[in-house]
């Protein structure tokens, strides 16, 4: 995976398109440019820290149907929207939907910078936890039935006796598979177990562990 | 006085002199007695404005010929410089001014009144003819006037001949009734002409009000752009911005870029320029206020609304093509308030899509010539309008709309009215609505232009 940051412009308006990209250009960034949603939709994502600077009024699609659509699909990329005209409306939709940013032309070039950085950040640590959370997915498949049912109730703070009345099993095969767990998963304690899984369960958005397929 | 040379008119003569005697203190008397009738009348022209003339005119002149005294005595009148009096009012007409005369007309009755009361069996020695004949002071009213005389000075017995009886002696009635249409039609033209003033202020008033009404729809229409219109400066001075942000990093970098500052300049002259043309349109459609009737070219005027509309439409994302051409046609009229008209139109139409699915979110505005005019429709994919509202779409604060207030349509149908045109609305044969509008046009070819331009 290449760490350059790669920035991406959607805006149908050719003079800040190429204005656009040489401010970015100029400033050590790269840039891709692209004339309206359906033409970034058609270029293949790198697997790039960067973020989306994205115009609201497009031909076609708008912006903020872009970024809906960039939200259902999972693509976590960042969105600064970059708008001619700021109305509220669209302002809250597009914060609330969680853009980093809702700029309007004509932006100074300093605030611009500073939100295309706080961009980056966010998307490298996203990057970072996606990366940890896809190990400790590949991790949790080396788990067996049994210990997978014994890690459930580690990481939610139960006790050795509890979890062996619950699963009807000695309190010994738990500490067993405990061990086992820990080497596993390659956590060193208990603690760092919980917080990966507590880690897991936010970014699933779910109540509990995600259960694997 | 003038009298003749036969026996009758020395009889007159000796008469006359023995009646002037009594004058002879109040006035000069000259006899003109049987003088050739040529000598007398050049006699009677040399009298002076004082001087008066009486004849009982005369059978003979002093060249022994022979007249009829009233022929005599109209010989006299026509050359006098003096008014002429006789004794007889057969003479009245033939140009003397009068005089006291026997009445004829009362002579007859009495003896009429004499043989009546002889045929009653009245002895004739009981009957007593009057001693002197009834006179009557007879006048010639034109004399009257011709001379100068004082009106008042003729007795009020008198009788008067030749005066043209005025209409209300003969026509009492007529009068009246002519008198009193006149009156009635003289107020009746005064109460039209101040009302016709008063309607004329009142007009002026509602022209007024119309130019403020139409107006202050157009800033309306400008908040209701401000969005696109923000956007469409904002776009350029962004573009602008960031080149400058750019030029700034380059020279920041020490190193010689010279041609990419070019090429950074002129985007920015560019940029600037696209700018500049957005704040012209728009002052173009809302700075003015007087109103004007100027000749302008119909398809300048809606491509200037098209662009004007292309960012809103992009917005609402809604598809608005315009089809048609006018070739240069020109209409006479205030340019600024057809744009209006128009805008007002197709935002009216745009507001209609708003709510159907993006496949029917479009509009067509055509435009096409027709007899001594022009046709411009704008035709929406929308839900159309309900049968019994059609009627009353242009009125004033008739809306369909959640939070219109009803003055769009009505403000163009005022504009359209202006220009001498007509404006109606149908409902599309499977959906949305039709908006026509058909102006007249000033000129059939464009060479107003070819002259002014």
């Amino acid at each position: 995976m290449t760490t350059t940051p790669l920035i991406h412009i959607v805006d149908d308006d050719q003079a800040i398109r190429s204005s656009l990209r040489r401010l970015l250009t100029e400033a050590g960034f790269e840039v891709r440019v692209y004339g309206s949603t359906g033409e970034f939709l058609l270029e293949p994502l790198p697997e790039r820290p960067g973020c989306l600077l994205l115009d609201v009024r497009l031909p076609g699609p708008s912006g903020l149907e872009l970024q809906a659509a960039l939200e259902r699909q999972k693509v976590g990329l960042p969105v600064i929207f970059l708008t001619g005209y700021a109305d509220v409306a669209s302002s809250v939709r597009a914060m609330k939907a969680g853009a980093v940013d809702f700029l309007e032309k004509p932006v100074a070039p300093d605030i611009l910078f500073a939100s295309i950085q706080s961009a980056i950040v966010r998307d490298m640590s996203r990057r970072a936890a996606q990366q940890a959370e896809d190990s400790l997915h590949e991790r949790l498949v080396l788990l067996s039935a049994g210990e997978r049912d014994v890690f459930d109730r580690v990481v939610v703070g139960k006790l050795n006796k509890e979890i062996a009345h619950e699963l009807g099993i000695s309190e010994r095969t738990v500490k067993t598979r405990r061990a086992h767990i820990m080497t596993k998963l390659g956590a060193s304690s208990v603690a760092e177990l919980g917080a990966q899984a507590a880690q897991m369960r936010r970014r699933s958005g779910g109540e509990r562990t995600p259960k694997l397929d | 006085v003038v009298t003749g040379a036969a026996a009758t008119d020395r009889d007159w003569e000796s008469g006359l002199r023995g009646e002037v005697a009594r004058l002879k203190d109040r006035a000069t008397v000259e006899f003109l007695a049987s003088l050739p009738t040529s000598a007398v009348a050049k006699r009677l022209g040399q009298l002076g404005e004082d001087a008066v003339v009486f004849t009982p005119g005369y059978f003979e002149d002093g060249d022994g010929r022979g007249f009829m005294p009233r022929e005599a005595a109209r010989i006299m009148a026509a050359s006098a410089t003096a008014p002429v009096y006789g004794p007889f009012s057969t003479f009245i007409g033939i140009g003397i001014v009068g005089g006291r005369m026997p009445s004829y007309e009362a002579m007859g009755r009495q003896a009429g009144d004499t043989v009546i009361k002889l045929l009653d069996g009245a002895a004739p020695a009981s009957l007593r003819l009057p001693e002197v004949m009834p006179a009557v002071t007879n006048v010639d009213w034109r004399q009257i006037k011709r001379w100068g005389a004082s009106e008042k000075e003729i007795p009020s017995d008198a009788i008067i001949s030749f005066r043209e009886p005025n209409l209300w002696e003969t026509h009492p009635r007529e009068v009246v009734v002519t008198v009193t249409a006149f009156l009635l039609l003289t107020g009746l033209a005064i109460g039209l002409l101040i009302e016709r003033r008063r309607r004329r202020l009142a007009e002026l008033a509602e022209a007024r009000h119309r130019g403020e009404l139409v107006r202050a729809m157009r800033l309306a229409i400008a908040g209701e752009l401000t969005g696109s219109i923000a956007h469409e400066i904002n776009q350029p001075l962004g573009a602008i911005l960031n080149n400058i942000a750019a030029a700034d990093l380059m020279l920041k970098s020490g190193e010689d870029r010279r041609g990419d500052l070019r090429v950074i300049l002129s985007d920015i002259r560019r940029d600037n320029l696209r700018a500049s043309e957005v704040i012209r349109r728009l002052r173009a459609l809302f700075a003015k206020s007087e109103v004007e009737r100027t000749p302008f070219k119909v398809d300048e005027a809606i491509s200037e609304v098209a662009s004007i509309l292309r960012s809103e439409a992009q917005r609402r994302q809604i598809a608005v093509s315009f089809r048609g051409t006018m070739d240069g046609i020109v209409i006479l009229g205030d340019r600024i308030e057809f744009s209006q008209m128009l805008l007002n139109l197709i935002l009216n139409a745009m507001d209609a899509v708003a709510d159907v699915p993006e496949s029917r979110r479009s509009i067509v505005v055509s435009s096409n010539r027709i007899e001594n005019g022009v046709a411009i429709s704008v035709r929406d994919r929308g839900c159309g309008v309900a049968p019994e509202q059609l009627p009353k779409l242009f009125d004033s604060f008739f809306t369909t709309k959640r939070g219109g207030i009803g003055l769009g349509l009505s403000i163009v149908r005022t504009i359209v009215e202006a220009h001498d045109g007509r404006v109606w609305a149908e409902n599309g044969r499977e959906e949305g609505a039709i908006f026509h509008v058909e102006l007249p046009t000033a000129v059939a070819t464009d060479t107003l232009f070819t002259e002014t331009t």
